[in-house]
């Protein structure tokens, strides 16, 4: 099997070779067909490389870069701004969270989740408490006292629901109108 | 390349908007001409090239005049454009993007020489695009600005080392691609 050792190094370093490097290497690329390829090759792709036309700016690139730098200065403004408001805002937390724990020395994370579990309990006890009296009254009641009970509350429902919505549209259609 | 009077380059160092603008119309050809090998697709090298100034503006009183201001400039859009090919590999290459012909200019090549020139074109895009961006930008600036390791080394923020053997590498894909070429060719008949 042929040795290609150092030919291909040669080849592909573009190394600077003295005169009996020079000669050895032409001579092996005289015997050997994968290297000379590889040297063709690599000379075609450099030429194709070395000879291609360089790509001109579009035409109106200058006018073009002095257009979009008041547009870039603003957007790097609100950036800046941005990025100003969110550490404001970090730095209010901070100091918002630091006061809570120096000046409610009592004030722990245990507490604060303890308080958080009471009060997600209250809840489901107010909820559970609701439900009970329900089916009290619904055992209680009689059907016709029941049927009319939830028509009242079917209509004051609906009536609830149709002035949000009567608001909302207000506020959203009529505003947008007179800002047109 | 180009070189400009170093006055520009100090007046814009000091906010001189007008001496910045010279400077992007004097090297705006080379910064394009290097994004678009790196992207090969003219739109995206024109917002390189665009973006490559905006940033250059932005740093440029950190700009050491002892560096060549080109140097300088190259670097950033070989940065930027490394940066945008491994966001978003672009192999599309726009085969519309024949030159328009006007017979009435002489200095035009004829249709069938600028047909010929953009199918070298692409098959010069094709072999460049398989290489990795910081291979592909090694190559672009030695043998289309004829920088030395060293410059590319600077420019790239590599060691003299990796840069040679980023060329070496680079060098074995190209050749392979032209093999890879002829023998597809030769079977197509």
């Amino acid at each position: 099997m042929m040795n290609h050792y150092p030919y291909k190094i040669w080849i592909l370093d573009e190394k600077d070779l003295d005169e009996s490097q020079r000669v050895e290497l032409a001579a092996h690329l005289e015997i050997c067909p994968q290297c000379a390829q590889l040297s063709r090759s690599l000379n075609i792709a450099l030429q194709s490389i070395r000879e291609a036309t360089v790509q001109a700016a579009p035409a109106g690139f200058t006018r073009r870069f002095v257009t979009s730098l008041e547009t870039r200065r603003r957007d790097q403004e609100r950036k800046q701004a941005r990025t100003l408001a969110i550490v404001f805002a970090s730095t209010a937390l901070i100091i918002v969270l630091v006061a809570l724990y120096a000046f409610l020395p009592e004030l722990s994370l245990i507490s604060l989740a303890a308080g958080v579990i009471s009060a997600v309990v209250g809840l489901l006890t107010y909820i559970q408490q609701a439900f009970s009296f329900i089916m009290s009254a619904y055992r209680t009641l009689n059907p016709s006292t029941l049927i009319i009970s939830g028509l009242i509350f079917a209509g004051w429902v609906l009536l609830a629901s149709l002035t949000l919505g009567l608001s909302v549209w207000k506020l959203a259609f009529r505003k947008s109108e007179v800002n047109q | 390349m180009k070189q400009i009077d170093p006055i520009w380059i100090e007046k814009a160092r000091h906010g001189d908007e007008e001496a910045f603008t010279m400077l992007v119309d004097t090297y705006q050809t080379p910064i394009f001409n290097l994004c678009y090998r790196m992207l090969g697709e003219s739109k995206s090298a024109e917002d390189a090239a665009q973006e490559t100034f905006w940033r250059a503006w932005q740093k440029i009183k950190s700009y050491d005049p002892e560096r060549s201001f080109s140097t300088w400039l190259l670097s950033i859009a070989a940065h930027y454009c490394i940066d945008q090919t491994r966001k978003q590999k672009v192999t599309l290459f726009e085969l519309d993007e024949y030159p328009d012909f006007d017979l009435g200019d002489p200095r035009m090549p004829n249709p069938e020489t600028a047909v010929i020139r953009n199918d070298e074109e692409e098959t010069l895009h094709r072999m460049i695009d398989q290489l990795n961006p910081p291979d592909r930008a090694a190559v672009i600036l030695k043998y289309w600005y004829g920088c030395s390791e060293e410059e590319i080394s600077q420019m790239l923020s590599l060691s003299v080392s990796a840069v040679k053997s980023r060329l070496h590498r680079a060098r074995r894909q190209l050749a392979e691609a032209v093999i890879k070429n002829q023998s597809m060719t030769v079977q197509g008949g």
